[in-house]
């Protein structure tokens, strides 16, 4: 049978429609294009003719603003920043998450409301300046990690809530067989919940690779600066080489970009979860 | 589980918490240095010894900023999402995924992407103004008093219009078909189903999507900092918090900055910030409720 849930929806309808995703389209894909011809026009042909499509084909473009960016430290220290702390992040929501679902701790309800807080709370950021500061971290690789491992709610709610589907005899038949805790977290627990992880960190992952506050706040040397603050402070030097700095943000959003082409499902569900229990 | 929970604690609810009592003090971000309690004073200079025309800017601009971007951002991505939820429309997917990129690329990214199109003389915006609007020497929007403020604004909905849009479109998603179906046979026009149907069937999400907007709104700073650093009269409370703590301009309203890194001063500065939002969450909320209940 017809699907008649959609409405007879008129000719014109449908038109007006498609006019406005595509308007919509033009003002998201617009200033990507543009910036993307940007970044492979040579200094001159951008002068010349800014908005026009290029001539040049300057791809080496890349090839300068990597090197005068020093790109490759940075990519390095965002590699392992973003790594260390969405596998600690994941592993550390996991098993908050677990003994909750399985109600193995005392009030697991009240649980809830203590990971609550922290989604309405300040963020506190100048007593965590504070206490990394007084800790010696400051300025270090490893105080960074330390501030960007979170264990926020979105991801005990949704690990939580996904757990929850996980069949029980499942930890008895463990516990009968004499498998640890530990183990069974790793090679059971884990692998049964993936989609859930893979949604989680990516997100995490996201938000990790693209932070901007907390390394203003607490990386001032060069060696220990991420991507996006290498991003803006070569924004800061090359004010007005826009094809330099075009080429740059293209070399920052690359892994994104290839990481929302194969990950696109898991990202908007994890979103889609989120909000909706909100 | 210990671990996590103790992280949990340590650097998410314990500095929370100590906001409040760093408010008190005049502890500064300069490590070493004595520090003392000295009571109201932080509260006192911010809302009686400032300049009341800055505090009148500080507030106002961060109203203007949360409540612009809330309704604006809102209203698009609802009918967006309506739209992207229509089933003779092909390629829905891919719109999705396009709507929503700008959350992906980072508010770096977005913040020189932003430089690059309002850049001047050969941004496009600034190209567009001359040839097409014939704008005689066009102003250099991001360097503008009167339109850096906008621009901003507009980055902050370009960017997180895909967010809402991906709630809308889960809270669409749940609506039955049958509904809709029923709705059509009776003879309604897309208007009427639209305003009856959809709209009550998910005022949840849209509850949810207004106070997720404000409450993200009126502390988010990123973009500021990143396209005009505070300057050009687009300083909110957010970035005040963070200049006044951490450095850099727009520690004032006026686009100015403090030295010596007052973290007691800027710790009471984000409490009033805590405080407007509690208190607009709870004004939202009952609005919300009330809208619902005189639909119904």
């Amino acid at each position: 049978m017809k699907d008649r849930s959609q409405g007879i929806a008129s000719a014109p309808f449908r038109a007006a429609c498609y006019l406005l995703v595509a308007v919509f389209l033009a003002v998201y894909l617009l200033p990507l294009f543009f910036a993307f011809n940007t970044s492979i026009k040579s200094a001159q042909d951008y002068l010349n003719n800014p908005a026009g499509l290029t001539k040049s084909w300057a791809f080496s473009n890349y090839l300068v603003a990597w090197r005068r960016a020093s790109f490759g430290n940075y990519i390095f220290n965002s590699i392992l920043y973003t790594s260390v702390c969405t596998v600690a992040s994941l592993l550390l929501s996991l098993f908050i998450a677990f003994p909750i679902a399985r109600r193995y701790v005392p009030f697991a309800g009240l649980w809830y409301y203590l990971f609550l807080c922290g989604l309405f709370l300040p963020s506190g950021a100048i007593p965590l300046f504070q206490i990394v500061l007084n800790l010696g971290l400051y300025d270090t690789k490893l105080g960074y990690m330390l501030i960007m491992t979170g264990v926020n709610a979105t991801s005990v709610f949704f690990f939580t809530g996904y757990l929850k589907s996980l069949p029980r005899d499942m930890d008895e038949a463990a516990v009968i067989d004499g498998c640890g805790y530990l183990r069974y977290m790793l090679r059971c627990v884990v692998p049964l919940a993936k989609p859930a992880i893979a949604s989680m960190g990516l997100l995490t992952m996201i938000g990790v690779w693209n932070d901007i506050v907390s390394s203003t706040i607490y990386l001032t040397s060069e060696t220990n600066y991420n991507i996006t603050r290498g991003l803006f402070v070569f924004s800061g030097q090359y004010q007005n080489d826009w094809t330099l700095m075009a080429a740059a943000l293209f070399i920052v959003a690359a892994p994104l970009i290839v990481l929302y082409l194969f990950g696109q499902r898991y990202i908007v569900d994890g979103i889609m979860a989120g909000g909706v229990k909100g | 589980m210990l671990p996590g929970v103790l992280h949990y604690l340590i650097f998410r609810l314990l500095p929370s918490i100590t906001t409040a009592v760093l408010s008190f003090t005049d502890i500064s971000g300069i490590p070493g240095a004595a520090w003392s309690w000295i009571g109201w004073d932080n509260y006192r200079e911010f809302f009686v010894l400032q300049n009341a025309r800055d505090l009148r800017n500080a507030l106002g601009r961060t109203a203007i900023y949360a409540l612009t971007v809330t309704l604006v951002q809102n209203a698009i991505a609802l009918v967006m999402a309506v739209l992207l939820n229509k089933r003779f429309l092909r390629g829905r997917n891919l719109y999705r995924a396009v709507y929503f990129m700008p959350e992906i690329l980072g508010v770096t990214v977005v913040a020189t992407i932003w430089k690059l199109l309002f850049s001047t003389p050969t941004g496009p915006v600034f190209l567009f103004m001359r040839d097409v609007l014939g704008i005689q020497n066009p102003p250099a929007i991001l360097s503008s008093f009167e339109y850096a403020f906008p621009a901003v604004i507009a980055a902050q909905i370009w960017m997180h219009m895909g967010y809402s849009l991906v709630i809308f479109l889960a809270g669409l998603q749940n609506i039955p078909g049958e509904i809709y179906e029923a709705a059509y046979i009776d003879g309604a026009g897309e208007w009427q189903v639209f305003w009856c149907v959809t709209l009550p069937m998910i005022w949840s999400t849209v509850t949810v999507n207004t106070l997720l907007a404000i409450i993200g709104s009126l502390q988010s700073f990123e973009l500021i900092m990143t396209i005009t650093g505070g300057q050009f009269n687009t300083s909110t409370l957010g970035m005040m918090v963070f200049a006044t703590a951490f450095g850099g301009r727009g520690a004032t309203a006026g686009g100015g900055s403090i030295s010596g890194l007052r973290q007691g001063y800027a710790a009471a500065q984000s409490m009033v910030l805590f405080a407007a939002v509690l208190v607009v969450t709870a004004i939202s909320q009952i609005i919300m409720t009330r809208l619902e209940r005189d639909s119904a």
